[in-house]
């Protein structure tokens, strides 16, 4: 793992003191040197004296990947501290380190705003960035999940017949689809899980409790971070679900803080971070600070259980293992609950099951033992994504409720059967109609129809044969 | 690289050479693809987000055998009884909904082929990838030209026309990738498809950001 630093601002004998590749006037011609070796390479500039467009493609021409390898903004804060820039170039190549690597899909060109529709002759040294692509392995579109297409703010996610489609065009890499993916399957290369955690447990074990970390946006400007806090680079603050903003307090950093979003791309960001904010210091019932960088979180409950009992706080069911280490309940009913609990209405669901094959993540389950059919759900598995409720047929009627909250003890319970209906079967072959419950309902919808007895009582094959007979 | 007509050269580079790659190897490929290397290296081709790509192709073909590559070619791309393990052609790939539709899609890129200047006349069928990045780089020279001229009509009637072509070969080609990378033994066209997909993803996205600007589209 090597670290190249430009060294315009920083005192001589730096290389030695940051265990780094020290070059002088690095921002102006960025290159790397051969001596560079490995796969894992971190980048320092300083703020506002590099274009990002040449210095991909200095990285591009020494062989990295330049969504591998992450920018290290240094401004008078980090020049001054020398300790302090070295913790954040170790935190970041952990985040390099972490990088599995990009497909041309995950790559969004950001045009210079120079190139316009009416100035096509000029061309500016294009910029990339990484953007959100599906994995088609793991993507649950097929079931009909579209938690994605939902929290898109700028309709550049679509779901056509069981399939996601992302367009690079018209998405701005806000990563909110990457936040709301109930599997994991929607993935900024940049900013995976597993790079995050790297990064957050690095700085937790350089600094511990000794400071804090800020969640700030990468799309605008970056904002001068203050001594003693350490910068988070996400894709947009306005992604943050509440789990992201407790879980660095649970790896043993003091204090978390997510910096005013700077980019200004979505309107909706400032209130989001707000609610997100409101909901995490509910959660963990901690006492607010206001300064320049708001909101900031006090120390976490004392009943929050070790670093070793977090796993992935970052994946897709971060947060039931944030859950679970604070032990303590989530407000309740709020719409940004990270988590949820569905309730099935043993009166009202049929047991069509519709439900549990679209859930994505495998809350719902179904079981079938002795003509019997079950449906239960698990909320260590629940992502509050909702499929479930778009995709029940009786829900005018109740049959299915989602509760958006986090509840530790729901969550210790496992799977519950919550739903159970006998499966009726043909009066002449035997072979399986349907369930007692959906059969009632036909029951229902018919009333006395000359043809419901047929229909209830006999399979599709026998009522056929039945017919011609 | 100052202007788009600089960037249309180099695009138009990255077509052709790509489309030799999908041509049967012949003995000079070794010595034309490395100067084509050196031409795009020259027209600043590390600035764009495809060229690890294409370095990487070029890389492995370098030190591909070329007794075993022209095998390799015949056995992915010419042979089979019922058609080739990995066919290169659009109609195989979605031609198949109606009768008719592979002649129809042969018969449509044959005369935008035409209207550009190019003659099919090596034994592929006209849909064949090759010729289909062929005419991206015919559209690019013609876009590369008008350009020059600050004829605006003429490039932006380039750019729609590339528009077109690329969503297409978007379509089917990545399909064709991943049947590569599944049964290529040399990894030299497995890497050339994989280059061909970085290209035409970011071909589609420049011109679409040229064409209608962010979030048109």
């Amino acid at each position: 793992m090597t670290a190249i630093v430009c060294g315009d601002h920083l005192r001589p004998g730096a290389a030695e003191r940051l265990g780094a590749i020290v070059l002088e006037g690095w921002c102006v011609k960025p290159e790397v040197p051969e001596i560079v070796e490995g796969d894992t390479l971190v980048v320092a500039a300083c703020r506002g004296e590099f274009s990002l467009g040449p210095v991909q493609r200095a990285l591009r021409r020494g062989g990295f990947d330049p969504l591998g390898v992450p920018m290290l903004d240094m401004g008078p804060e980090d020049y001054s501290d020398e300790t302090r820039l070295r913790v954040r170039l170790e935190a970041l190549m952990a985040h390099a380190a972490a990088f599995a690597g990009s497909r041309p899909e995950q790559i969004r060109m950001v045009v210079p705003e120079r190139v316009s529709r009416r100035a096509l002759l000029t061309l500016a040294v294009p910029e990339y960035r990484a953007g959100p692509a599906v994995d088609l392995e793991t993507c649950r579109a097929d079931g009909g999940c579209a938690a994605c297409v939902a929290a898109c703010p700028h309709g550049a996610i679509t779901w056509h017949g069981g399939a996601i489609d992302v367009d690079r065009v018209a998405c701005v890499s806000c990563g909110r689809c990457v936040a709301v993916c109930p599997t994991g399957a929607m993935v900024n290369p940049a900013y995976t899980s597993a790079q995050l955690y790297a990064e957050v447990t690095t700085l937790a074990a350089a600094v511990g409790g000794a400071a804090g970390v800020v969640f700030v946006c990468s799309r605008g400007p970056l904002a001068a971070v203050p001594g003693g806090w350490y910068p988070l680079v996400v894709p947009c603050v306005g992604m943050l679900p509440p789990h992201w903003i407790v879980a660095p307090l649970l790896m043993g950093l003091s204090t978390v803080a997510v910096a005013a979003c700077s980019c200004g791309v979505e309107d909706d960001a400032a209130q989001r971070v707000e609610a997100v904010v409101e909901y995490a210091r509910e959660w963990i019932e901690g006492s607010a600070v206001t300064g320049r960088i708001v909101p900031c979180f006090g120390p976490v409950p004392e009943s929050a259980a070790p670093l070793s009992a977090l796993s992935d706080p970052f994946g897709p069911l971060g947060a039931v293992a944030v859950a679970l280490a604070l032990g303590v309940a989530g407000p309740e009913r709020d719409e940004v609950s990270p988590l949820g609990l569905v309730t099935l209405d043993q009166t009202t669901c049929t047991g069509c099951e519709a439900c549990a094959v679209g859930c994505p993540t495998g809350a719902l389950l179904v079981r079938r033992s002795n003509a019997l059919v079950e449906i239960g759900f698990s909320a260590a598995a629940c992502t509050a994504c909702g499929t479930c409720l778009t995709r029940c047929p009786e829900i005018a009627r109740g049959a299915i409720t989602l509760d958006r909250r986090v509840d530790p003890a729901a969550i210790e319970a496992g799977f519950q059967i919550q739903v159970r209906s006998e499966v009726r079967t043909c009066n002449r072959c035997g072979k399986e109609i349907a369930t007692a419950a959906a059969l009632r309902r036909i029951a229902e919808a018919l009333g006395d129809h000359a043809a419901l007895p047929s229909i209830t009582g006999l399979c599709l094959d026998c009522r056929g044969t039945r017919m011609v007979f | 690289m100052n202007s788009t007509a600089d960037v249309a050269h180099l695009r138009q580079g990255c077509f052709r050479l790509l489309s030799r790659g999908f041509a049967r190897p012949g003995t000079h490929d070794r010595e034309a693809f490395e100067q084509a290397g050196t031409v795009l290296d020259t027209l600043g081709l590390d600035a764009f987000a495809f060229a690890p790509a294409v370095w990487g192709w070029l890389d492995r073909f370098a030190l591909a055998n070329e007794a075993a590559l022209e095998s390799e070619y015949v056995r992915l791309f010419e042979s089979g009884t019922d058609g080739a393990l990995c066919s290169p052609m659009e109609s195989q790939h979605l031609g198949s909904v109606r009768a008719g539709d592979a002649a129809t899609i042969a018969a449509r890129v044959e005369s935008a082929l035409r209207r550009y200047g190019v003659v099919v006349d090596d034994g592929r069928a006209p849909d064949h990838v090759g010729w289909q990045l062929e005419l991206g780089a015919r559209l690019c020279a013609s876009e590369q030209a008008c350009g020059e001229s600050g004829d605006e009509a003429g490039v932006t009637a380039a750019l729609h026309e590339l528009e077109e072509l690329t969503a297409t070969l978007g379509r089917w080609v990545p399909r064709l990738h991943r049947s590569l990378v599944r049964h290529d033994r040399t990894g030299v066209y497995g890497s050339l498809s994989g280059a061909a997909v970085a290209f035409l993803i970011h071909e589609g996205d420049l011109v679409r950001r040229a064409v209608y600007g962010d979030g048109k589209r």
